[in-house]
């Protein structure tokens, strides 16, 4: 029990010392749009930034939501999505006629519950790797499809809830046994507009949750995205 | 003691006042000399003591007449005081003869009037006796046949008996003021109507007349009694068929009012005598009307009047029907001056009709305005008004007709709104109905005509829309080649930018905006589908020729992007294609599809943001090569170069 709650504390410190990261990161980008905001300084700033790197134009702020849950799980009858969400930061690069190259950093959670009672939180961090394709039609949105991979860390796992008092072969959830690596692919359609970016996609991993049992985890998205440096390019 | 005070006083008197002699002008005519004494008080000098004027003999250039006034009078402390004597000759010289002797003589005759007036004052106040007379001056001699007249004054008021005679207007008047200053009892006027002498006896009752007689030679012509004057006097409750009067104080002159319109007898019957009486009067003015602040001007006060009170219901009524007239008058004239109306009138049926009815309304509506401002300004205050319309108002008080200009000519229409204004005892809540139904019936009128102009605007703006989309079709079916067929050595991609954008247009848009609008049952829809297809045509027409160099922007760009370097082995320059990925890109995946978005624009406003788009393009894609050597361009052009997606080009691009 002492290990578990060591591996806790362990796991939430993780998750402290991701979000501090991300955290210093964007407050670093905002910091130099806030000292854009010195009149002074202004025109200095935006040459400056004018001269950024043109690879920087596509590098968005992306945040979501999530519904995800089990698959395959031999305990499917009993177990239900839950609500999760996702901040991070991707880039694209333009590849051929009509095919970008994605890459990306994410801090996900993926949520769900057992027998409606106990409810379990996985925090993730995610490199999504995927190709998109410009479709024909909505071309002034960039209307795209985009398919994919995803590499998964868990950084931590929670167990909101107890389980019940019942049959001793009642099956339970063990954030212990979780395993800390997933991967698995993605699909779904994304748009562009100006600065920013919308995205609708679905998550399947490949590794088992828990290794005790067979489930895998799902998940379906829907993202926003903010391109952070395009509005300096005037 | 006593006479040595006097002289003293005298004395003391002679030192303050002095003797003036002074040129002056009387009456604006005469220039004389005149004598007066003048007093200091305080700071001023008044006029006290003798005056008297005398004019120059005044002599009209080039004329015979002769005039010279004197006047002889007193004053005390400024003010007109005992009496004053006027004398005016105004004489007509003839020049008969020049007699040859020792001293010559003229042969002269004067002829002419000796014009003479004596008016007593106290302290500037019309006070006693005063006269006028006339004198009749016929060659050299005075006639002993002369004019008079005779009034007393008491306080300013002209009172007591009068009497009058002309001899040569063989006029003659006579009769009693009462002490109030009001005609009294039996006046006698004589003069000649038409050559006949007239003698008319007048019957007044404290300043009302009552009877009017009128003799020929003792032979009765008329008799006219004011039954109406006698029936108020004899009322007790001082009502009229619930108007309330009382009688007036202030006094009205000769004529006598009880609110006769001019065409009534108790009217008209008044005329001559009171203009015999008024010569007199005015013989009076003429000497009496001046130097107001001296003295006061004589009053004759003559006749009274009832004052009527009306009553108050009518200003009730007044206060909406005014109000109701006005807009009503307003609305009238705003159709009457309407130049849709005006320059439509025989276009549209009825219109003429409208038009009449509509200005006979302005009219009577004015008629109605015109009666309320008279009430309104007290002008019946003392006049009867049953009496002043004693068939009620006309134009109003039957079925009457108007008259309107037709195509054919002139015609008239019948105008009876059913209601009238012909009792005069209630004009006024008459009015009020009559204002009601007329405004009912106009508002029917108008809303029609209103209604039948806005289908006939409507049908000219059609017209209109209808041949403008005519005239720039066919010009843009000329000019854009529209019935050229595709040669068969080509096939549609190849013909010219300008015929593949009008043709895909035509079928894609403009036809089926024209199957629309023909459609269309609405007049706002229609003309919102005809501006469209007349805005798209008019674009097309005036963008003609940019269109048609869209498509060699690449070529002409292309020499933009060249740079020519010498060339060391041969003669000829060295090309260089400089921004491959700029020029590539600009005049290659975007403008195709800046193209592609032309073909497919579906709105005018669109179909010009889509040219202006391409104009922006090529403006860029020059300004990008003339700013080369920048090593930004440079990036932007590296950028570029794996750039196929058209919104990300054209957001590289800045455009």
């Amino acid at each position: 029990m002492n290990d578990c709650n060591k591996l806790k504390l362990l796991t939430m410190k993780l998750n402290i010392f991701i979000v501090l990261i991300s955290l210093l990161f964007f407050t670093h980008s905002f910091a130099q749009e806030s000292d854009t905001l010195d009149l002074q300084e202004n025109q200095t700033e935006r040459k400056k930034l004018h001269s950024l790197p043109y690879f920087l134009d596509d590098l968005m702020l992306v945040g979501g939501l999530n519904r995800s849950g089990l698959y395959w799980s031999d305990q499917f009858r009993d177990l239900s999505y839950g609500s999760g969400a996702l901040i991070g930061l991707e880039g694209l690069i333009p590849m051929g006629k009509i095919s970008f190259f994605h890459y990306g950093m994410h801090y996900s959670t993926r949520n769900f519950s057992h027998l409606n009672q106990v409810t379990f939180r996985t925090n993730h961090l995610d490199f999504p790797i995927f190709a998109s394709f410009s479709l024909p039609e909505f071309r002034s949105i960039d209307w795209r499809f985009l398919l994919g991979t995803q590499l998964s860390t868990r950084v931590g796992a929670s167990q909101s809830g107890v389980y019940p008092v019942g049959p001793q072969d009642q099956f339970q959830f063990d954030t212990n046994d979780f395993k800390n690596f997933d991967g698995g692919m993605f699909f779904g359609l994304s748009a562009e507009k100006n600065d920013f970016y919308f995205r609708l996609r679905s998550y399947v991993g490949v590794n088992k949750l828990d290794r005790k049992d067979q489930g895998g985890m799902n998940a379906f998205y829907i993202d926003f995205g903010y391109f952070l440096f395009r509005r300096y390019r005037q | 003691m006593i006479s040595l005070f006097a002289l003293l006083q005298l004395e003391g008197m002679a030192q303050t006042a002095r003797s003036v002699t002074r040129d002056t002008v009387f009456y604006d005519e005469f220039v004389g000399t005149e004598e007066l004494r003048l007093l200091s008080r305080d700071t001023l000098e008044v006029k006290h003591g003798r005056y008297s004027f005398i004019s120059r003999l005044y002599n009209l250039p080039l004329s015979n007449r002769l005039n010279r006034l004197s006047i002889t009078g007193n004053y005390k402390e400024g003010k007109f005081d005992g009496l004053w004597t006027y004398k005016l000759d105004e004489y007509d010289l003839s020049i008969n003869d020049v007699v040859d002797g020792r001293t010559l003589r003229l042969d002269y005759g004067l002829d002419g009037i000796e014009r003479n007036a004596k008016f007593l004052y106290s302290e500037g106040i019309p006070q006693g006796r005063w006269e006028i007379e006339n004198v009749v001056v016929t060659n050299n001699r005075k006639q002993t046949a002369s004019s008079a007249a005779v009034f007393q004054f008491e306080s300013g008021v002209a009172v007591g008996n009068f009497s009058s005679r002309g001899v040569i207007s063989k006029t003659s008047s006579s009769g009693r003021l009462n002490e109030e200053g009001f005609l009294e009892g039996l006046v006698t006027i004589q003069y000649l109507e038409n050559g006949i002498p007239i003698t008319e006896r007048r019957i007044y009752e404290n300043g009302f007349l009552i009877n009017l007689i009128k003799l020929q030679q003792d032979e009765v012509i008329l008799d006219l009694e004011y039954e109406d004057v006698i029936q108020n006097l004899k009322s007790l409750e001082g009502t009229i068929e619930n108007i309330n009067y009382t009688i007036s104080e202030e006094g009205f002159g000769l004529l006598f009012q009880n609110g006769y319109n001019e065409l009534d007898p108790k009217f008209i019957s008044q005329k001559n005598g009171n203009n015999a009486l008024q010569q007199v009067l005015d013989r009076i003015g003429r000497f009496a009307n001046n130097a107001e602040e001296e003295r006061g001007q004589p009053e004759f006060k003559l006749t009274r009047r009832f004052k009527f009170v009306y009553p108050e219901e009518e200003d009730e009524i007044i206060l909406n029907l005014e109000p109701r007239l006005n807009i009503m008058l307003d609305e009238y004239n705003a159709f009457l001056s309407n130049p849709k109306f005006i320059l439509n009138k025989f276009r549209i049926d009825s219109l003429p009709y409208i038009f009449g009815y509509i200005d006979h309304a302005r009219k009577r509506s004015q008629d109605m305005l015109d009666v309320i401002e008279l009430i309104n300004d007290g002008y019946f205050d003392f006049l009867y008004r049953p009496n002043y319309y004693p068939n009620g108002l006309s134009g109003l008080n039957r079925p009457g007709e108007f008259s309107y200009e037709s195509e054919k000519g002139e015609e008239t229409a019948v105008f009876d709104l059913g209601t009238y204004v012909d009792n005069p005892m209630a004009m006024v809540s008459q009015m009020d109905e009559v204002s009601e139904v007329l405004r009912e019936r106009t508002d029917k009128f108008l809303e029609y005509a209103f209604m039948e102009i806005r289908i006939f605007d409507q049908q000219a703006t059609i017209d209109s829309l209808d041949n403008l989309i005519v005239q720039l079709k066919t010009r843009n079916d000329a000019l854009y080649s529209y019935f050229q067929t595709i040669p068969t050595d080509r096939s549609f991609e190849e013909m010219p930018l300008d015929y593949r954008l009008y043709r895909v247009l035509s079928n894609n848009l403009l036809l089926d905006l024209q199957e629309k609008y023909l459609d269309a049952e609405e007049f706002e829809e229609k003309v919102k589908l005809g501006e469209e297809l007349t805005c798209l045509h008019a674009l097309l027409e005036d963008k003609h020729d940019d269109i048609l160099d869209f498509q060699n922007m690449p070529s002409r760009l292309d020499k933009t992007f060249t740079r020519f370097s010498p060339n060391p082995f041969f003669e000829r320059d060295i090309e260089t294609k400089i921004l491959p990925g700029i020029y590539g890109k600009g005049t290659g995946v975007l403008f195709e599809y800046y193209l592609e978005n032309l073909f497919s624009a579906r709105t005018c406003e669109q179909l010009k943001n889509r040219i202006q788009r391409i104009e922006k393009l090529e403006e860029r894609l020059k300004a990008l090569a003339a700013d080369s050597d920048n090593p930004e361009v440079g990036r932007l052009d590296r950028a570029l170069r794996r750039e196929n997606i058209p919104s990300r080009i054209e957001r590289l691009l800045n455009l």
